[in-house]
């Protein structure tokens, strides 16, 4: 893991993202974190009869895989994730291979943490290049590292409330 | 009985939906859920798996991951649902607090709107959902669309 992107450094239009296969484990395991056993994440018979033909993932995985490059990118710099909004275009099946790509598109400029509102559009594309997911993210981002001088909790807190 | 008519029988279709109706469950959030969801997500960012980085932080400990959080809201939707769940669409999740290893968190979804779809042969379900800590602090809200079968 490289040094985590700072506030200033961050330019409208820059691009950042990974790619992973989602295997069965990631089916079984995430219907087990979740507590969502419903048979479409867990019953092949069952899914074998709907139109997507087998098993298909909580839909939040993918919206985790798309998150956690966020998570990466300001491991030390995000103050904190302040929301996503997620739009579910396609399943997630064991043995796809997702790319996630997350764009800058706004910087909003908050001073009193140092930083800002980092707004980013993502999408999720399969190996066939389908969309399975678009989202949009806003994190609180600042050019202050953990030990470095860091903004109060409260006022973070303060500023989730605003948005 | 076939299995089918087992499992649906117990689960209420978008017939039995009604605008204003609430439903949810309580979770406890362990550091085994960390530690897998850090795996399957490939998310080791120190502040979910590194104590020591965390200490330093202004949260003073590991956080959840705030996915595990919305999957867990999630699933309190679709479990509701059974296998009439058709599909999840869409989310608006709002984080307001962190949420931290033990915390039980409660679920809360409540129904805003339907709109029938018989060409989809069930209803586009509206919910909003909230999610909190024990102390009651709200960590999550948000809204969420999805199909139930008719």
């Amino acid at each position: 893991m490289g040094d985590p992107v700072r506030y200033s450094e961050l330019r409208i239009g820059d691009k950042f993202g990974r790619r992973m296969t989602v295997t069965d484990t990631h089916l079984t395991l995430a219907a087990t974190l979740f507590a969502d056993s419903v048979p479409i994440h867990v019953d092949e018979k069952f899914a074998k009869n709907t139109p997507f033909g087998t098993r298909i993932a909580p839909g939040p995985v993918a919206s985790g895989l798309l998150a956690v490059s966020i998570g990466m990118h300001f491991a030390g710099t995000a103050l904190a994730y302040l929301e996503q909004v997620d739009q579910y275009r396609k399943p997630l099946k064991a043995g796809d291979t997702v790319s996630t790509v997350w764009e800058v598109v706004e910087k909003i400029d908050k001073p009193r943490f140092n930083g800002g509102i980092v707004v980013l559009k993502g999408v999720c594309t399969n190996q066939e290049g389908e969309v399975v997911l678009e989202s949009t993210g806003k994190s609180i981002v600042t050019d202050v590292l953990p030990g470095e001088e860091s903004p109060d909790i409260a006022e973070t807190n303060e500023e989730r409330a605003e948005t | 009985m076939s299995m089918e008519a087992v499992e649906r029988g117990t689960y209420p279709t978008a017939d039995d939906l009604e605008i204003g109706q609430s439903f949810g469950r309580s979770l406890t959030v362990t550091e085994t859920h960390v530690v897998l969801a850090a795996g399957i997500f490939g998310d080791f960012a120190p502040l979910h798996t590194d104590e020591l980085f965390a200490k330093d932080t202004r949260y003073g400990k590991r956080l959840v991951h705030g996915t595990l959080v919305t999957g867990m809201m999630a699933g309190a939707l679709t479990q509701h649902m059974g296998p009439n769940a058709m599909g999840f669409l869409e989310e608006h999740m709002r984080y307001r607090a962190p949420t931290y290893i033990g915390d039980t968190l409660e679920t809360l979804w409540t129904i805003s709107d339907l709109v029938p779809k018989e060409k989809l042969g069930g209803s586009i379900v509206y919910l909003d959902g909230v999610c909190r800590r024990d102390d009651g602090t709200v960590v999550v809200e948000g809204e969420a669309r999805m199909i139930v079968r008719a």
